[in-house]
C-alpha cells in the first residue's frame, strides 16, 4: 500500500516537471513586456543593436536560454519566491497568488462539494426508476451540465435571479449589501453543474450496469431490504467508474472556475490570468497561476488513487 | 480471385449495421434534430441571399430599439443585430464544423498508429493523450489565443482542432485494438500488404464508426468552445458569443432584450438540434445504447 501510493507520488512530480516545462517554453511564445520595449525603441530610433535588445530583456530575466530559465524558475519554487512579476520587479508572484487563490479555491471546493452531494443522490433515485420523475430531473440536469457552454447558464441564472427575482447579487463584490455566501450561491451552483452533469450520467449508467447482474439477485433472494440491496451492493460496485468520473472532472472546473470568475467579477486567480495573458503578458504571473492549476489537477487526481484503494480491495498495489 | 474475396469481406465488415436508416427514421429526436440542424443552416447560409445583411454599417439613430428598418434593433456600437446574428451564426457553425475536422486529421492518425503499433509507440502516444487530457481545455486555450495575438478564423480553427485530438484518438485506439484482432486483417498481412496499406484500408474502415456516431458531439462541443472564447473577449468579433457577451451590463440584460436575447436562443437552439441528432444516430446506431 505505502509502495503504491509512493510511487504514485513519484510519477506525479515526474508528470508535473514534464507538464511545467512544456508551460514554460509555451509561454516564452508570449509577448512580454520586453518585446514591447524594444519595438517601441525600435520605432524611436528605427534600429536596435544586439546589447541593447539584450538590456532590455535582462530587466525581466529573459536574456538567457529557456532550459536555463526553467531552472532557475524550479528552483525559485522552493525559494518560496515563483520567480518576480513583470509588472513590479520586487513582488514575489507567490504573494500575487496567495492573494488572490482564496476566492477560487472556496469556488471550487464548494462546486465540488455541491456538485457531488447533489449528483450521486440524483443519479442514484434515476438508476432505480428508469423513466421515473427522477430519472427526467436528472436527464435535463445532465444535458445543462454537459451540453451547455458555462456562460449561458450564468447568464440565464443572473437574468431570473438577479435581474427579474431580484433575490441574488450578479457580482461579488466586498461592498454588496449581501453576505458573501449569498454572493456565491450563482457562481458555485453555475460550477457545480460542470460535475453535476458528468457525474449524474456515470452514477445512473454503473448502477443500471450492475443492477441486473447475478450477485444482486442472489442479494434480493436472501430476502434483504431493497433499501440496503440498492446502498450496499449496488451502489459500492458504482463508486470506482464514479470517482474516476469525479477525476476527469476536475480540469473542467478548473477551466468553469476562469469563465465564471471572469462573470461574476469574482477576485480569485482566472481572473487574474486573463488579465495577466493579455499583451504585453505578465509570463511569471501566468506560469505561476497554470502551475497552480496544473498541480489542482494532479493533486486532486493522486488523492483519487489513493482513495480508489480505499475503496475498492480489488485494486492492485 | 483471392484479392476479390478479400475485397468483399471488407466491404461486408464496411457495410453499416444493417438497418440504421430504418432505426434513424423511426428515432423521433434523431429526426427533430436532423430537421432543425438543416434549417438552421439553412437559414443562416441562405437569408443573405434574399435581404441585405451588413455587420458592419454604423447606423446613427436615436432609437436602438428594433424598427422596421432594423427587425431586432441595434447593439451598443449602433450595429445592426440581425446582420450579426446571421453573420455570427455562420461563423459558429463553421468554426465547430472546421475544429472537429482538424480534429479527426490530427486525432484519426495518431489514433490508429497508437492502435495499430501497440507497444512501445502506442503507450507514447496515449501517455500524450493523457498529459493533454489532464489539462483544463479552456486554460490551454487562453494561452495560445495569447501567444499567437489576434487569431483569425482559420488559425482558431486550427488550434481548437488539435487541442481536440486526444479523445479522438483514444476512442479509435480502443477500437482498432479489437479489429487488430480480426482474422481478415491477418489475411490482409499474410497477403504482403503494407503496414499503411492494412492501416487505412482494412483497419480503419472497420473501426472509424464509433468516431463518426459521436461526430454531432464533437460539433457542439466545438461551437461551446469557440462561443466561449468570444464571450471572454477573445475569439472571433462578431460571433454569438459577442453578443450574448453583452447581456453582462445589467442595463441591457434587463432593458434592452434585442441585444442579447436572440443569439442566446439561436446558440441553445443549435446546440439542442445537434445533441438530439447525435443522440438520435448513436442510438439508432447501437440500439442496445437507447436503453441506458
Amino acid at each position: 500500500m505505502l509502495k503504491f501510493i509512493s510511487k504514485r507520488i513519484v510519477l506525479s512530480v515526474g508528470l508535473f516537471l514534464i507538464l511545467t516545462f512544456v508551460l514554460f517554453i509555451m509561454l516564452s511564445f508570449l509577448p512580454s513586456y520586453a518585446d514591447n520595449e524594444i519595438s517601441s525603441h525600435i520605432q524611436e530610433y528605427g534600429s536596435i543593436t544586439k546589447e541593447q535588445e539584450l538590456s532590455y530583456k535582462a530587466q525581466y530575466g529573459l536574456d538567457s536560454p529557456v532550459v536555463t530559465r526553467y531552472v532557475k524558475w524550479v528552483k525559485s519554487l522552493f525559494a518560496g519566491t515563483w520567480s518576480y512579476t513583470f509588472t513590479n520587479r520586487s513582488t514575489t508572484v507567490l504573494s500575487v497568488i496567495q492573494v488572490k487563490i482564496g476566492e477560487t479555491l472556496i469556488l471550487m471546493s464548494s462546486a465540488l462539494i455541491v456538485g457531488v452531494v447533489i449528483a450521486i443522490p440524483l443519479g442514484m433515485l434515476a438508476a432505480v426508476k428508469p423513466g421515473g420523475i427522477a430519472d427526467n430531473i436528472a436527464n435535463v440536469v445532465t444535458f445543462i451540465g454537459v451540453s451547455l457552454p458555462g456562460f449561458i447558464i450564468a447568464i440565464f441564472l443572473i437574468y431570473i435571479f438577479s435581474a427579474r427575482l431580484n433575490i441574488l447579487p450578479s457580482m461579488v463584490l466586498v461592498t454588496s449589501k449581501y453576505p458573501y455566501a449569498v454572493q456565491m450561491i450563482l457562481p458555485v451552483v453555475c460550477v457545480s453543474l460542470h460535475i453535476v452533469g458528468p457525474v449524474v450520467k456515470q452514477v445512473r449508467g454503473s448502477m443500471l450496469d450492475v443492477m441486473n447482474a447475478e450477485y444482486i439477485k442472489t442479494a434480493r433472494s436472501k430476502g434483504i431490504s431493497e433499501r440496503r440491496v440498492i446502498f450496499k451492493h449496488v451502489f459500492r460496485n458504482a463508486t470506482i467508474p464514479v470517482t474516476t468520473q469525479i477525476g476527469l472532472s476536475v480540469p473542467m472546473l478548473v477551466g468553469g472556475s476562469v469563465v465564471v470568475e471572469q462573470i461574476f467579477t469574482i477576485n480569485g486567480i482566472g481572473r487574474t490570468l486573463v488579465v495577466a495573458i493579455n499583451s504585453p503578458s505578465d509570463i511569471p504571473v501566468v506560469m505561476g497561476i497554470v502551475t497552480i492549476q496544473v498541480l489542482v489537477v494532479l493533486v486532486v487526481n493522486l488523492s483519487l488513487d489513493i482513495i480508489y484503494t480505499l475503496l475498492d480491495p480489488r485494486v492492485a498495489y | 480471385m483471392k484479392e476479390r474475396k478479400e475485397k468483399g469481406l471488407v466491404a461486408a465488415a464496411r457495410k453499416p449495421k444493417r438497418g440504421f436508416i430504418q432505426n434513424f427514421r423511426h428515432n423521433g429526436k434523431g429526426v427533430f434534430g436532423l430537421i432543425a440542424f438543416a434549417l438552421i443552416i439553412l437559414a443562416v447560409f441562405l437569408i443573405p441571399l434574399f435581404v441585405k445583411i451588413d455587420a458592419e454599417s454604423v447606423y446613427f439613430v436615436t432609437d436602438k430599439a428594433p424598427s422596421r428598418d432594423h427587425i431586432l434593433g441595434l447593439d451598443m456600437t449602433f450595429q445592426d443585430c440581425f446582420s450579426r446574428l446571421i453573420i455570427g451564426g455562420q461563423v459558429s457553425l463553421l468554426i465547430g464544423m472546421g475544429v472537429s475536422v482538424v480534429t479527426l486529421l490530427v486525432g484519426i492518425p495518431l489514433g490508429l498508429i497508437a492502435g495499430f503499433y501497440q507497444g512501445r509507440v502506442g503507450g507514447f502516444i496515449n501517455r500524450a493523450a493523457e498529459l493533454f487530457m489532464s489539462f483544463p481545455t479552456m486554460v490551454l486555450l487562453l494561452l495560445l489565443v495569447g501567444i499567437f495575438q489576434r487569431m483569425n478564423a482559420i488559425t482558431l480553427v486550427i488550434t481548437m482542432g488539435i487541442l481536440g485530438w486526444p479523445g479522438t484518438s483514444k476512442m479509435l485506439y480502443s477500437t482498432v485494438i479489437s479489429t487488430m484482432k480480426s482474422e481478415y486483417i491477418e489475411a490482409a498481412r499474410a497477403m504482403g500488404k503494407s503496414d499503411f496499406q492494412i492501416m487505412f484500408f482494412d483497419v480503419l474502415p472497420n473501426s472509424i464508426t464509433p468516431i463518426l456516431v459521436s461526430l454531432p458531439f464533437r460539433i457542439s462541443g466545438s461551437i461551446m468552445m469557440e462561443t466561449t472564447l468570444s464571450f471572454l473577449g477573445l475569439g472571433m468579433a462578431t460571433s454569438w458569443g459577442r453578443q450574448i457577451y453583452l447581456a453582462t451590463t445589467m442595463n441591457v440584460m434587463v432593458n434592452q432584450l434585442w441585444m442579447w436575447v436572440p443569439a442566446t436562443l439561436c446558440l441553445v437552439a443549435i446546440i439542442i438540434a445537434v445533441n438530439c441528432l447525435g443522440e438520435g444516430i448513436r442510438d439508432s446506431y447501437d440500439p442496445k445504447l437507447a436503453k441506458r
